[in-house]
């Protein structure tokens, strides 16, 4: 066992099965002129589940295959549970991956996949079906240990390549956007589920996604990338309630983009002053990323003018809240609301928008926004 | 050169074996390549990670998924090659060594003793043939369709 | 992959490609070696087998007679096929597993079979209609139905036709305006690639044509072949320009535009169309 890095929001992990620490060290990877990584680190703590969350081609899915030894490194190192991994091919790594999809070998049952790595590392057939039993049953898949992949649903298959990857009794446990392919309710249960099952198994995961939803949700800690770097890593609720960086706050979750004049460390943003998070920005003309749940709105009173006065357009119910879009002439603004207030205010409603003064961050640059 | 030192081959059966290979060639490529298509790199990547090598993954998962588009595409080439007419009968000029040149003499024959008849059963028979050889990589279509999408 | 595997297969595949390669061009390179030669073996380099070809009657009529029988052929099948399969598929889909079978027939059925059942219906034709080479237009119609099929399919399969029709029906189209200006435009490319492939299969033909008495192409070719054999390699070398020529026109315009996945379950030997077997 090595020494464990201090991780913020790592403690759900009750392991049964102890998982080892993984570091990625500096890794790059260039494809000709892209950069896929440009010098990743990461450590993942033993038993820990890190989403790495991030736009298509910003080098997430290039991370997981570095780590599972598909592809090969520029620069850096790979070190799993204290050993230094990163000349070793894929079949001497001991990782299990779960694919996209269509990783399940067609022509063999779902216990005879789940076995297939059992029969590569030389155990006896018979243990090899009892262990290939056992892990279809933890995955929940307890009668459809003679079924083949064609029939089976989508998320059936998944499972089954759960328990594929996990009948090995990896070190580590990849799974590379498992989810993308499925419908929107089974993709909600399977999320769930695999955070059941990981964390019974108490291995260390990295879970590669592009849906924000399903990070936020699973992960211990939440990883996101863009152009091959590490933008922000935290607990997820750190990552959307305290962005690092604008490119996390406009990624991850709705925002609002509304001219400012910045001084002396706040922004004004239509009369409200308002904090920031980052302490260094110059004074001048800005644009202030503020979460639609920052934004609350009064109706009837004094609504005539101000330069948050504005017409509510069109109100979209998402079942507890609801999120209204407001008119204010030169700009549109996103609300996030209790259903019930929004219903008080329906489209053509006159309505005085309030921006509360929780710290916000900066845009970087200033296109797409009207001035005030 | 001399590619005729054992006399002039290629009027002969044996010289239509490799003429024939130039139809049967793309025939085959074209039959099996849409199995090798459906060969998916998560799966060889899968066996990597489970901790099998090359051999593994040819002798455990890509053979055997090919292996009924091969045989069926083998199948084929046999009923193909088996009815082909044209190639033989621009390189053999005397006598009826091939059941599609016999079902081609006895039936307009030069010297007057064309038998339709015969050459009405002789086809059927190759006709019978060649449906039980289609029936057969139907059955081995439809386990590589199966798996191979 | 690891970098050292991908260099192996990179080794393999151009090692594959220069073998096949020399395979196929080299029997061809020597056709077009023995149509230059001169009549000794130490005569000059020349071009006579080649300038003869206008000079021999006999094959310019049997290369005019496949021309107008490709014609002849692509049209019918245009005729046939097109207003066939796009109603089977609006209108009749029960019926497609039995186009398909019907269509694809032919191929399984060898020519030879088919020429003993076709000779006694063309000796009758021969006798009471016509024994123009141009009927052979009809057998070649059935022969070419596989193919022809294969590729309208894949076209017809990467538009919406249901739909199409359905938006050009609800805005006041007529069937034959559903067909000619909405479906037909959007399937052009495939309708090429079928006619193309007619044209490669009849200008390919030669075991019908021979067996039925009637001088084609490719029956001139082996005829000339015993009387004069430069001259026959020359014409044969030159149909086989002509049909890679076809190919690459093909390649160029058939790039679908929709990614159509290639269906295993029916074969579909188009390349090998261009060639007798």
């Amino acid at each position: 066992m090595t020494t464990v890095i201090a991780a913020t929001g790592v403690g759900t992990a009750t392991a049964s099965r102890a998982g080892v620490e993984i570091r990625l060290e500096n890794l790059r990877r260039r494809y000709g002129a892209v950069t896929a990584l440009d010098g990743l680190s990461l450590t993942l703590a033993p038993g820990e589940l890190v989403a790495l969350l991030g736009p298509s081609g910003c080098g997430k899915t290039t991370a997981l295959r570095l780590l599972a030894g598909l592809e090969e490194a520029d620069g850096g190192r790979v070190v799993i549970g204290g050993h230094d991994v990163t000349g070793l091919p894929a079949n001497k790594r001991d990782t299990g991956m779960v694919f996209q999809a269509y990783s399940l070998f067609p022509h063999m049952t779902a216990w005879e996949n789940v076995a297939f790595g059992l029969q590569m590392r030389k155990i006896g057939a018979a243990d090899r079906r009892r262990r290939a039993v056992e892990t279809l049953e933890l995955v929940g898949l307890a009668g459809f240990a003679n079924r083949y992949a064609h029939q089976m649903s989508g998320g059936q298959q998944q499972r089954v390549a759960l328990a594929r990857a996990l009948a090995i009794r990896p070190k580590v446990l990849l799974l590379d956007e498992p989810l993308s392919a499925l419908d929107a309710k089974v993709r909600v249960r399977l999320r769930d589920e695999i955070r059941r099952v990981q964390l019974e198994v108490g291995i260390t995961t990295m879970f590669v996604t592009h849906d924000q939803e399903e990070a936020l949700a699973i992960a211990d800690r939440v990883g996101v990338m863009q152009s091959g770097r590490l933008e922000q890593i935290g607990p997820p609720t750190a990552i959307y309630g305290r962005p690092a960086t604008p490119f996390v706050a406009e990624f991850v979750g709705l925002t609002n983009r509304l001219a400012g004049v910045v001084r002396g460390g706040s922004v004004e943003v239509r009369g409200t002053r308002i904090p920031l998070v980052q302490p260094d920005v110059p004074d001048g003309p800005a644009v202030a990323l503020i979460r639609p749940e920052a934004v609350t709105l009064t109706s009837g009173a004094d609504t005539s003018t101000g330069p948050l006065v504005g017409t509510v357009i069109a109100t979209a119910f998402l079942g507890a809240t609801s999120r209204v879009t407001v008119d204010l002439g030169d700009v549109r603004v996103l609300a996030q609301l209790a259903t019930s207030d929004a219903a008080s205010a329906p489209a053509g409603t006159r309505v005085q928008l309030t921006l509360r003064a929780d710290p916000v961050l900066i845009a970087r640059e200033t296109s797409g926004a009207t001035p005030a | 050169m001399t590619i005729y030192a054992n006399g002039v081959w290629l009027y002969q059966l044996r010289g239509l074996a490799p003429v024939y290979t130039y139809f049967q060639i793309p025939l085959m490529v074209l039959v099996f390549l849409p199995a090798l298509d459906g060969i998916r790199p998560q799966w060889r990547e899968a066996t990597e990670s489970l901790g099998g090598g090359t051999w593994h993954y040819w002798r455990y998962i890509a053979g055997p998924l090919l292996a009924p588009a091969f045989f069926g595409g083998t199948l084929l080439l046999f009923a193909n090659a088996f009815s082909a007419y044209a190639t033989a009968a621009a390189l053999i000029n005397q006598g009826s060594i091939i059941a599609s040149l016999l079902i081609a003499n006895t039936l307009t024959s030069e010297v007057g003793l064309a038998s339709p008849g015969i050459a009405s059963a002789l086809a059927l028979v190759m006709v019978v043939l060649v449906a039980i050889v289609m029936v057969l990589y139907t059955v081995l279509q439809r386990r590589t369709s199966r798996w191979l999408q | 992959m690891s970098r050292n595997r991908r260099l192996k297969l990179q080794i393999f595949r151009v090692a594959v490609f220069l073998v096949l390669g020399a395979f196929f061009l080299v029997p061809i390179g020597a056709m077009f070696e023995f149509s230059t030669r001169g009549v000794t073996e130490e005569a000059p380099r020349t071009l006579n087998a080649w300038l003869t070809i206008a000079q021999t009657p006999d094959l310019v009529a049997a290369i005019f007679a496949s021309l107008a029988l490709a014609v002849l052929t692509s049209l019918g099948m245009l005729l046939l096929l097109v207003p066939t399969m796009i109603w089977v598929r609006l209108r009749l889909p029960h019926l497609s597993r039995v186009i398909e079978f019907l269509c694809l027939l032919p191929l399984t059925i060898p020519a030879i079979v088919l020429v003993a059942g076709l000779a006694p219906i063309y000796l009758w034709m021969n006798l009471n209609i016509s024994d123009s080479i141009l009927t052979l237009a009809f057998v070649y119609l059935i022969l070419v139905l596989p193919y022809a099929y294969r590729a309208l399919y894949t076209g017809l399969a990467a538009i919406d036709v249901k739909t199409l029709a359905e938006a050009a029906r609800s805005l006041g189209a007529n069937w034959g305006t559903v067909m000619l200006r909405v479906i037909v435009p959007n399937m052009s490319v495939a309708i090429l690639n079928a006619c193309l492939l007619s044209v490669a299969v009849v200008l390919g033909e030669f075991t019908i044509a021979n067996l039925l008495n009637y001088v084609n192409l490719q029956v001139a070719i082996a005829l000339l072949g015993r009387a004069n054999a430069t001259v026959s390699i020359a014409v044969a070398v030159a149909s086989l320009m002509f049909a890679f020529i076809l190919l690459v026109i093909l390649s160029f315009f058939g790039r679908p535009r929709t990614r159509v996945e290639p269906e295993p379950g029916i074969p579909f030997p188009g390349l090998t169309a261009g060639g007798p077997r």
